[in-house]
């Protein structure tokens, strides 16, 4: 343990401190907490490991009977910040970062409560984002509070929502005092917090609602499949039941696989293993360039052909010019994808397309817009070295 | 305020399993009810049907005379207590309390105002409303966490297990914040633990429960001394009761260290030759040496091997193995089991005046009042001399308190 000046911050009494090591070239998240408790959490974090959850991952556990205290070790999770990071980093007021930030959350909210996890103390503190195309993804990292179950009821789902809320609120005020913002931004934030119950509630009907449609209107059944595509979920199995008191009716049961359609699909085509989100922009810059090579070719080009195409003269050229442009912070991927929103939006200001080198050019002299998803790199430029603190210092 | 009552409440999951098992529970207006017993005992599902998180199979649950199996969480007007512990240093404690209040929407700013200092009075806080959270102290820190939940004006307040993840000298310091709370505002209180000593210095009556069916609802007290069962006896009490195998034989009761004249109250329960198993509180049993000569001759005396003492400097424990019956140790393991205990049974734990010079390795003369022995059958586990045994008409010799 180096010699460090510690400083005691004010938090709640439950909450455990948390030290970052690095060791075999790898950072390790290690929490100190009461042996039944670390138990609980390993085994809850194990658990949405398995379940294929965006939450931390559980790397061990350190009992130490002599001490009566456990050690939960964690792996750090890579290109992940903490919402504090990026609203410091951002102009004051800015209400589209921060529904991206409330999307996010209302999203992984829904992926655990359909795997039957309750969280019970789901708040921004406990939360990680990481950049994901125009999105961005929330990753759960405390799990003291989580318990696993086959489903959740009605009321759990509801509490837990409940729960979210207050803390989102709570978060966001107290984020906006230490910042100094005027306090009538108070009932705005309050109010987008509450909002992301809508979000939710959107969501989960989509993913559970059950159609009942005349046997003749079996092509709804397709327009329910889009929809949960179009969302980024793939469907793993369609089941259309008669309704028993009208034998002409079905009910279609859709069962919801993972939120990877995009990526599973650009993988397919590419190899390239790229988030739910990337893979959107990236399919959508793919079936550009396919539908020039189309009217280049004077025939119809197929998308596999296509998309070896695109890795080669486009993707990956494109992707390297995008980092530079970026100073090579972040990854390749996602400085692709910002270079591709950025052409996207300057090209709609200009009525026609500005081409990508006028998009490099802004992206490297960072005058995009300041709502812009690709804005939020700012979170990768990594915090600078902290001068130790001298306490001879006057 | 209101009351809480449970009406033969059935948890029943997909496997049929009864997680609640017909539990009937009346919890009167202001009452601090505690819900106990070992992990998987169902005090948990059972919070959490009264909370309106888990869905009731069969039964009623009545908060303040209406029927609230249908109604959502938030219908119900209760508060869950210390389920969001977490302080935000940059808002100062009047807005730490109040947030929950704005998010609502429901108040003016000058009823949260009222309502924020008036929580502020009962907690002791009034002083500190304009402060930062980190100008507090662990306690005042604490404090300001109930003052969320009081200024929701719930009907009840719901605990679950909220003492469990903090280390011991906060548990303490958290422990009487609550009772203090709790006799404060005379609110409606279920607190579910696993810890006995919660449970015996919070509550006014405690429901004892096992694999989802309630053992026995009474005083922290009643439930010390006059336990209804093997199960309650060995849970509640630390260290816990001695499980002895004794036979009724001859006018005697003859225990593996010692033979006692049989008392009316035994032979009226059971027969001759008929093997039972004796409970015997720690504390029921003296040094001989050191026996106040006013009630000595109530005991018997009787001479064992002591194994290994633990001198703790305000009390003492001996250690005596003795030899039982392979059935009855079976049975003893498997109530241990139950218990989530790794207590050796086929051990008496005695405890001693810390004066006591009883030597480890030597033998030692011990005295034991008889009409403090329980009599339970190893059939049913039921105590069958439960409201005879003198237990509670003298002040019980080492309090687990």
């Amino acid at each position: 343990m180096p010699d460090v000046a510690l400083r005691d911050i004010a938090v709640g009494p439950s909450r455990h401190l948390v030290k970052f090591v690095e060791a075999d070239g790898a950072l390790w998240a290690l929490k100190e907490l009461p042996p039944r408790i670390a138990r609980k959490e390993y085994s809850v974090l194990r658990q949405l490991e398995d379940l294929g959850l965006p939450a931390v991952r559980p790397a061990g556990l350190v009992l130490q009977p002599e001490l009566g205290s456990a050690i939960l070790v964690t792996r750090y999770l890579d290109g992940s910040w903490q919402y504090r990071r990026l609203f410091m980093r951002l102009p004051p007021n800015q209400p589209k970062h921060r529904a991206r930030l409330f999307d996010a959350m209302a999203s992984l909210l829904v992926e655990l409560h359909r795997h039957g996890v309750f969280w019970g103390d789901c708040s921004l503190a406990n939360t990680l984002f990481s950049r994901d195309g125009q999105i961005l993804q929330a990753w759960l990292v405390d799990a003291e509070t989580s318990e696993v179950h086959p489903t959740l009821s009605d009321g759990q789902r509801e509490l837990d929502l409940q729960i979210l809320v207050e803390n989102v609120a709570a978060g966001m005020l107290d984020l906006a005092a230490r910042l100094n913002r005027p306090p009538e931004l108070s009932d705005t934030l309050i109010a987008e917090a509450q909002d992301i119950q809508n979000r939710y509630q959107q969501l989960w009907e989509i993913l559970h609602t059950e159609p009942v449609f005349g046997f003749a209107d079996r092509y709804r059944v397709e327009g329910t499949i889009r929809q949960l595509n179009d969302l980024g979920f793939a469907v793993e199995e369609v089941s259309l039941q008669p309704v028993s008191a009208s034998p002409d009716k079905l009910r279609l049961n859709v069962a919801v696989g993972d939120r990877r359609y995009h990526a599973q699909h650009l993988r397919d085509l590419t190899g390239m293993d790229v988030g739910e989100g990337q893979a959107r922009s990236l399919l959508g810059d793919l079936h550009t360039y396919q539908g020039q090579l189309c009217r280049e070719a004077g025939h119809d080009v197929d998308e596999s052909t296509a998309a070896r195409l695109w890795v080669m003269e486009v993707a990956t050229p494109t992707m390297h010019q995008a980092h530079a442009a970026v100073g090579y912070t972040g990854t390749a991927i996602q400085a692709y994808c910002d270079l591709l929103e950025v052409r996207w939006l300057l090209s709609e200001r200009a009525g026609h397309d500005v081409g990508t080198d006028r998009a490099l050019a802004a992206l490297s002299r960072d005058v995009i817009p300041t709502d812009s998803a690709a804005k939020m790199a700012v979170v990768e430029i990594p915090t600078a070295p902290m001068p130790a603190i001298q306490l001879d210092d006057p | 305020m209101a009351e809480i009552t449970i009406k033969n409440v059935f948890k029943r999951y997909g496997d049929g399993f009864p997680a609640v098992n017909d539990v009937s529970l009346d919890i009167a207006d202001g009452e601090f009810m505690i819900l106990v017993g070992p992990s998987g005992c169902g005090k948990s599902t059972l919070l959490r049907m009264i909370v309106g998180l888990e869905d009731i199979s069969s039964g009623d649950m009545i908060i303040g005379g209406k029927r609230v199996n249908d109604k959502a969480p938030r219908d119900r007007n209760l508060a869950m207590v210390f389920q969001n512990y977490a302080l935000y240093p940059h808002l100062s404690v009047f807005e730490n309390i109040a947030f929950p209040l704005r998010l609502q929407g429901k108040h003016s700013n000058e009823e949260i105002r009222k309502l924020v200092n008036d929580a502020a009075d009962t907690l002791e806080l009034q002083e500190h409303l304009e402060r930062k959270p980190s100008q507090l102290s662990g306690g005042q820190r604490q404090r300001v966490a109930m003052g969320r939940a009081i200024v929701r004006q719930a009907d009840a307040f719901l605990f679950d297990e909220p003492l469990s993840n903090l280390d011991a000298k906060l548990r303490g310091q958290m422990r009487t914040e609550i009772l203090r709370l709790q006799r404060r505002l005379g609110v409606t209180t279920v607190y579910v633990t696993h810890d006995q000593t919660e449970a015996m210095t919070l509550g006014d009556r405690v429901a004892v429960l096992k694999k989802g069916v309630l053992q026995q609802v009474a005083s922290p007290r009643e439930l010390y001394e006059q336990p209804v069962n093997l199960f309650v006896a060995g849970f509640i009490g630390s260290p816990p009761m001695n499980f002895i195998p004794a036979v009724l034989r001859d006018g005697r009761l003859e225990l593996p260290f010692a033979s006692i004249p049989a008392r009316p109250e035994w032979t009226n329960v059971a027969g001759e030759g008929q093997l039972l198993i004796t409970g015997i509180r720690p504390g029921s049993f003296e040094d001989a040496s050191l026996v106040d000569p006013g009630k000595a001759g109530r005991g018997i005396t009787f001479d064992v091997t002591v194994d290994v003492t633990e001198w703790l400097g305000n009390e003492q424990y001996a250690f005596v193995p003795y030899e039982a019956p392979t059935d009855i140790a079976a049975q003893l393991a498997e109530l241990a089991h139950e218990l989530d205990s790794e207590q050796m049974r086929t051990q008496l734990c005695v405890s001693l005046d810390p004066m006591s010079r009883v030597p480890a390795g030597g033998t030692a003369t011990l005295w034991l009042d008889p009409s403090r022995i329980h009599l339970f059958d190893p059939k049913s586990g039921e105590n069958l001399t439960r409201g005879s045994a003198m237990a509670s008409s003298e002040p019980v010799a080492s309090s687990n308190r």
